[in-house]
């Protein structure tokens, strides 16, 4: 089952004196279960993509499928629709929000589509045990340590069941220990829930976490390669 | 200096609508204090340029006692003249019925032309062209007792002519005039912008029913510069019964009498202003907070702290540059509405004032800028030196978003609650020069610690208000809630100041609510009298205008009339001041009125006291006089009469709101025997059992023909005036508030702009974890609601406070009134809704805002 | 004037018979008159003075005046002219107004003192209601006062004269003089052609005078001789009357005389014009026809611009008078534009002729109204 269908997508930013393309006819295609990195220096439109896989941006040119939704189709709302359904977020800052809870930040994106309470908290629940942050539950983001607000939001990120986890440098902020336990959760999630993941980074210790690696340069794929070195997940990341 | 343009100036031109905002609040609270100055100098001014345009030369005036002197006495006057020109005068207000029948009032002068042209400067006209009349020929015209001259501006303004008859009123009778001539607009014919008529001294004796009586001499010195001396010789030689005084004295008599009413007017004034610092505060805060990282920038650059501190006071003395440069035309326009509010009150209780306020003068650029910057730059202080200690090193942390959540230290609730024990003890301190001063400190400590509590009152509803507000609005209302818990330190100020401004307005409401229903409950106990009349020109206790002996007659003959009690009063000299001296005839109150007392308690006791007035040296004082002069019954006050100083007994004070000065009443006999036979200013009516009052005024009008101009109420019309008036007093007040709230809510409205320009970043991440626009809007609005909802709990209950010392300290030291503590609930709830509303409103364009920032960008582009 | 005079006096012992039939027909006249003048009495003949009565004020007649005027001399020998005027005009014979400040008369008071020696001339004028007693002329006793200026009889009889200004004032006693002289015909003088127009008029010359007149704050005791002209009934300009001049000499061989002269449109000196000459031999009357005055000098007034006559020649074929009359000082014009609006010139004269073909000398007051244009009679 295909979640995500890019072909020839490109992407024009009009906002300064001349206009920039970002992303300059791109095609992939990740089924379920896929765990993809995108890897690029900076400027070569692993972001913009990374945005538009994310729905949080339509194309310019090219057609672009989230499951069975064309993003050119649909509205502000739709799209936001289509993302607190369907996709989960983490990003190299967590942007966790300062003002709530590990507990409410969890279950955020439940409640803002709606969700019930209880259901929500349970499930925050169960996700904060798997990633060992249930005694942090009901504290302040900025009491917890960068590996801790990372694993938070990666709970945020799949609290409400998304087909596509779009992580943005998920470890770019952390120190070598804390960034190997987030790649190794987000390992598990992608094997044990078949959880399809698009993931941007620099590094290519990061990168080698996925199974396939696209490497990006002036807009355009540059070159994918497949690599099987994916980590066993080990008891240690929970600790 | 190319720095601020590049740094701040650039910083504010894109902030457009903050910078707005905050000039906006600036201008309207220098505005509202400019307002009421001009205001009320126009009040006093205009009561003072009249006097002034009136008196000339004049250097002193002999008055009397009364109203008034016996004119007698003058013939023992005649060693004045080795001081100089000495010329008696009547004075008053008269009616002018013009040919479209609408009456205008002016001001009357009667002089001796002989003697007074020497003391004031009269240019006639007395046909087409300017004549300098010797003061013969001047007083020829004037010698017809239906003689007029009238001023050059007035006859044109009505297209009058010389010759032409013109119908005034004077008192309660209208009679036809003949304009002998016209003076041209030099000395007193500026009175009243020209609304003045010049009459022979015995024209206006007769005309104003004062015969026998001189209101006062004017004295032109033959050497001003000796005017100490020749007052002191003059006070020595003077009979008992006549003093000395210079003519400016009446200015500040009145000046005193109308201070407590100004001096409040002025204190809530300053609310606005005070708003309006508070918006700078916000301004330069909030400033300083989003661009730490600049600052830090500037500061590795090479910028010293001085510099930095320099360049945000700038930002502030900009704001505030422009800010009290509007005020001053936002004041002008406010003044004119503001005169037209208080007009009312001034005319009806105190004087007739010109209704026009000051044109603009340096003195108003001087309020403007001399309160507007400084108090400016004070506000913007505390953030500006915040600035200064940004480390160089805050350029490079990169964000530091994540603020360190706010601590609910001791000092938010110790220095609250400082404040309310300082406010309670202020409470209980006297007035100080008859203004309530120490009254305003314990306001002004209430309501500081309120400002000071607010932080407190936000850490609680976020601790508190997560699941009702999960509740009632959904996860939007827990964002909104954990928002402001999380903004504390930043909306602190703005609450407070919404707060603060509503603070005043639940105490006002709670005041006046209290003060109406005592004045009801008053007004129907006390006027119990089925007719109440006075002359026409009669508009307040200031205008000596008497009845005809004629009008007298025909009431007290009316077969339906059981008892008519004559009432005379007029202002006194009393304790530096004025008050009011009336005299009724106490039998009749005591057989039909209905006065409260205060003390003795008890009608009966009450009644008895009125009739020990009877034949003796007593009298009886409204509440306000006692509270004023510090007396009770069982004292003896000593009031100077035409016989000199007698002394009185008080027997009883009762309740009177009807005037603020304190009276002093004896009975008819008594004050015969002292200041002469007293003539009517009012006449207080009894109906026989089952007369129709509406009939009997009906028989009274036209039985006094269309000659005398009497009005007469019924016991229900003057009740409707009583409140009338009442409640165009207040009209004022809520105008105020009125704009100090809009100035609060207005700074709501920006600091939610700038909370939310600021959390862009965190908008953005709701949006993508799912958030639409409508949901973010919604939180928006929440955020803003909650924060007026935070303002009127934190305002109403302080206001409650706040009204205690209102009414229990301002108003008994000020006014010395006896007000009955009503809340009114209906008021409250209504109001709250409302602020509710208006705050939600205010947060209609920041959520706006909000919901439009674009999603991708602030999230990932770091 | 002593009460004894009213009885020794030739001219009043004349007239007496006369003046009860005055009386009686005066109050006939009074009737008729009120239509005429509103209420106010008009002098008419035969009209027969009588001490008393006619020393005081008159309130009946609309115009009436005091005017005292002399030749003062100071022990150093320095001569002064003084002039004290006490006018009351009628204005409204009964007001409406109840009010004591309603104005019936008016009280016009004017001073001048000439200072020969220094050839200065000073005055003041005082303009008054009768208010609360600030002016007035009682009618029961002789007692005139404008304020603190007033004229009084002391317990002798003699006359107490007071007014003191800011730069000129006196304070003179005036013994009695010589025999009241009434001026006109069955004492009326008539004043224009309207019948109304008549006052009746007589002078008290030679009045033995002391006191001191104050100059230019500077006090002199004096002494000399007054003369006073008491007019009163109903006066004014008619059409075609410019204004007059009234001299007013005494001569050192005893004689007083009184020339009146109206200056008409048709003729500088109008029928209206009359004099008085007392002497030992009586009363004579002189009609119009009778005398001329001639001005001889003018001056002009610099500040009302103003041409006087200071310089007369008086002559009288039938009394064989011929007498040239020069002002002491040119400069003695009263100006008071702001007070009553009247400008006259008043002042002393010196005298210097002959009379019956024996050269003789005398000084004089010469009033001269007209000249200033404007108004000149205070009842117009």
């Amino acid at each position: 089952m295909i979640i995500l269908s890019v072909e020839d997508v490109r992407k024009t930013y009009v906002g300064g004196e001349t206009p920039v393309e970002a992303v300059r006819g791109v095609s992939l295609s990740l089924a379920a279960g896929d765990f993809v990195a995108l890897m690029g220096p900076s400027g070569c439109g692993k972001s913009s993509l990374l945005h538009l896989c994310g729905a949080m941006d339509r194309p310019t040119a090219g057609r672009l499928r989230i499951e069975t939704a064309d993003l050119a189709q649909l509205n502000d709302d739709q799209l936001t629709k289509l993302r607190r359904e369907r996709i989960g977020f983490v990003f190299q800052f967590f942007n966790l929000l300062p003002t709530l809870t590990v507990r409410e930040n969890i279950t955020l994106p439940v409640l803002l589509a709606g969700g019930d309470v209880t259901a929500a908290e349970r499930r925050a629940g169960e996700l904060a045990e798997r990633v060992g942050l249930t005694h942090r539950l009901r504290h302040y983001p900025q009491q917890l340590s960068g590996g801790e607000m990372q694993r938070a939001a990666m709970a945020r990120a799949i609290i409400h069941e998304p087909a596509l986890l779009i992580a943005d440098e998920p470890t770019g902020n952390l120190d070598s220990e804390n960034g190997a336990r987030v790649l190794n959760l987000l390992g598990e999630l992608n094997r044990e829930l078949q959880l399809t993941i698009l993931l941007a980074t620099h590094g290519a210790e990061t990168a080698a976490a996925a199974q396939r690696i696209i490497r990006m340069r002036d807009g355009k794929i540059a070159s994918v390669e497949t690599t099987s070195a994916i980590e066993e997940p080990t008891p240690r990341a929970f600790v | 200096m190319r720095l601020f343009r590049q740094f701040i100036w650039r910083h504010l031109a894109q902030e457009k609508l903050r910078s707005c905002a905050t000039v906006l609040g600036i201008a309207l609270g220098v505005a509202v204090v400019l307002a009421i100055q001009m205001t009320n100098a126009s009040s006093v001014r205009g009561f003072e340029k009249a006097i002034e345009t009136v008196a000339g030369k004049t250097s002193l005036e002999i008055v009397g006692a009364g109203a008034g002197f016996d004119e007698l006495l003058i013939k023992d006057l005649g060693w004045l003249r080795t001081y100089g020109q000495v010329s008696p005068v009547i004075e008053g207000d008269a009616e002018i019925t013009l040919a479209d029948k609408r009456s205008e009032s002016l001001r009357v002068l009667g002089v001796d032309i002989l003697r007074d042209r020497s003391l004031r400067d009269y240019q006639l006209r007395a046909n087409a062209e300017t004549q300098t009349a010797s003061a013969r020929q001047f007083l020829q015209l004037l010698s017809d007792a239906r003689s007029v001259i009238l001023t050059e501006k007035f006859t044109r303004k009505h297209k009058l002519n010389i010759g032409q008859t013109v119908e005034l009123t004077f008192a309660d009778k209208a009679e036809p005039y003949t304009v002998r001539g016209v003076l041209k607009d030099e000395g007193p014919a500026r009175t009243m912008d020209g609304n003045f008529a010049l009459l022979d001294l015995a024209s206006a004796q007769w005309a104003f029913h004062r015969l026998g009586r001189i209101d006062r001499l004017d004295v032109r010195l033959k050497d001003a510069a000796q005017l100490a001396a020749a007052e002191r010789a003059i006070a020595e030689r003077l009979p008992a019964g006549l003093r000395v005084q210079r003519p400016a004295r009446r200015g500040s008599q009145v000046e005193k009498m109308l201070a407590a009413f100004h001096f409040n007017l002025t204190a809530l004034s300053y609310i606005a202003l005070l708003v309006g610092l508070f918006l700078i505060y916000n301004t330069v805060s909030i400033s300083v907070i989003t661009r730490r990282a600049e600052i830090g920038t500037l500061r590795a650059l090479g910028a010293t702290r001085g510099t930095v501190l320099a360049l945000f006071l700038a930002e502030a003395l900009a704001l505030a540059v422009i800010g009290c440069s509007l005020g001053l035309l936002f004041g002008r326009v406010l003044s004119f509405g503001a005169v037209k509010l208080t007009a009312t009150t001034v005319n009806a209780l105190y004087i007739a004032a010109a209704a026009e306020p000051p044109p603009l003068a340096w003195q108003h650029v001087w309020i403007a800028f001399g309160l507007g910057l400084p108090l400016s730059l004070l506000a913007a202080a505390v953030p500006a030196l915040e600035a200064a200690r940004v480390a160089p090193t805050a350029a490079m942390r990169g964000s530091d978003h994540l603020i360190s959540r706010f601590r609910l230290r001791a000092r938010y609730v110790v220095l609250p609650l400082c404040l309310l024990a300082a406010a309670w003890w202020f409470a209980r301190q006297p007035a100080v020069n008859g203004l309530p001063a120490f009254g305003y400190a314990s306001a002004l400590a209430i309501v500081f610690g309120a400002a000071f509590l607010v932080p407190a009152v936000l850490f609680a509803l976020g601790r508190l208000g997560d699941k009702p507000l999960f509740r009632l609005f959904k996860i939007e209302g827990r964002l909104a809630n954990a928002n402001l818990a999380g903004a504390i330190p930043r909306i602190s100020i703005s609450v407070a100041a919404l707060a603060v401004s509503l603070s005043m307005m639940t105490a006002i409401a709670v005041m006046i609510g209290s003060f109406r229903e005592t004045v009801v409950y008053w007004v129907n106990q006390t006027l119990v009298a089925d007719l109440y009349l006075r002359p026409a020109t009669r508009h307040n206790v200031a205008t000596d205008a008497v009845f005809s002996p004629e009008v007298e007659r025909i009431v007290s003959a009316h077969p339906a009339v059981a008892a008519a009690d004559r009432f005379r009063n007029f202002d006194i000299a009393y304790g530096g001041g004025l008050v009011t001296l009336g005299t009724g005839e106490f039998a009749k109150q005591e057989a039909h009125g209905h006065l409260l007392f205060k003390a003795p308690t008890g009608a009966e006791a009450g009644k008895a006291a009125i009739r020990s007035c009877i034949g003796q040296d007593a009298v009886i004082v409204s509440e306000s006089f006692a509270l004023k002069y510090a007396t009770q019954v069982g004292d003896v006050i000593s009031l100077t009469t035409p016989q000199g100083d007698r002394t009185f007994r008080i027997a009883a004070v009762y309740y009177d709101y009807s005037s603020d000065r304190g009276i002093i009443v004896m009975d008819r006999g008594t004050f015969t025997k002292y200041f002469g036979e007293p003539q009517a200013t009012s006449l207080t009516v009894y109906l026989r059992p089952g007369a129709d009052a509406d009939a009997v005024r009906e028989d009274l009008l036209r039985q006094f023909g269309s000659n005398y101009r009497v009005l007469i109420y019924t016991n229900a019309s003057i009740r409707q005036e009583v409140l009338r008036i009442f409640d165009s007093t207040f009209a004022i007040t809520y105008a105020l508030e009125v704009i100090a709230i809009f100035v609060a809510i207005l700074g709501v409205a920006t600091t939610l702009l700038t909370l939310i320009l600021e959390r862009k970043r965190e908008i953005a991440v709701l949006r993508l974890v799912g958030a639409d626009r409508r949901q973010v809007r919604k939180m928006v609005v929440i955020e803003a609601g909650l924060m007026g909802a935070v303002s009127q709990s934190v305002g109403a209950g302080v206001g409650l406070l706040l009204s205690l010392v209102l009414i229990y300290v301002i108003n008994v030291q000020s006014f010395g009134w006896t007000i009955q503590f009503r809340v009114p609930w209906g008021f409250l709830a209504q109001s709250s809704l409302l602020i509710l509303l208006a705050t939600a409103l205010s947060g209609l364009y920041p959520a706006r805002r909000a919901s439009q920032l674009q999603t991708a960008e602030e999230v990932v582009e770091e | 004037m002593r009460i004894p005079q009213v009885q020794s006096g030739r001219v009043w012992r004349v007239l007496w018979p006369v003046a009860l039939l005055a009386v009686l027909l005066a109050g006939g006249a009074r009737l008729s008159s009120r239509a005429a003048d509103e209420e106010w009495r008009v002098a008419q003949p035969p009209y027969a003075f009588e001490a008393v009565r006619d020393r005081v004020s008159h309130p009946d007649y609309r115009v009436e005046w005091w005017s005292y005027h002399g030749r003062l001399t100071a022990k150093d020998g320095r001569t002064f002219g003084y002039q004290l005027k006490f006018i009351r005009v009628g204005v409204n014979f009964k007001p409406e107004n109840p009010s004591r400040w309603a104005v019936r008369d008016l009280y016009v008071t004017q001073l001048a003192v000439t200072d020969v020696n220094g050839q200065q001339f000073r005055h003041a004028e005082r303009i008054n209601r009768a208010g609360v007693s600030w002016a007035g002329a009682e009618a029961e006793r002789f007692h005139l006062w404008n304020e603190d200026w007033d004229a009084t009889e002391n317990a002798t009889g003699e006359q107490v004269l007071r007014a003191l200004a800011d730069d000129c004032g006196l304070e003179l006693t005036l013994a009695s003089g010589g025999e009241p002289i009434s001026h006109g015909a069955d004492g009326v003088v008539q004043k224009g052609v309207l019948p109304v127009n008549a006052t009746h008029f007589y002078s008290q010359t030679r009045l033995p005078t002391r006191g001191a007149i104050t100059f230019n704050q500077q006090q002199f005791e004096v002494s000399g001789t007054s003369w006073l002209d008491h007019e009163f009934g109903t006066t004014f300009l008619e059409n075609g009357q410019r204004g007059w001049d009234q001299l007013a000499l005494q001569l050192d061989d005893g004689t007083d005389l009184l020339l009146y002269q109206s200056r008409n449109d048709d003729s500088p000196h109008g029928l209206e014009s009359f004099a008085t000459l007392t002497a030992d031999s009586g009363n004579t009357s002189l009609a119009a026809e009778e005398f001329t005055l001639t001005p001889l000098t003018q001056w002009n007034s610099p500040a009302s611009g103003a041409q006087y006559p200071v310089m007369w020649r008086a002559q009288s074929p039938g009394q064989n008078l011929d007498l040239t009359i020069r002002a002491v000082v040119a400069e003695q014009e009263l100006r008071a534009g702001e007070t009553t609006g009247l400008t006259v010139w008043s002042g002393l004269v010196e005298v210097s002729g002959t009379r019956q073909g024996r050269a003789v000398r005398g000084w004089g007051w010469l009033e001269m109204t007209g000249y200033a244009g404007g108004e000149m009679l205070l009842a117009n």
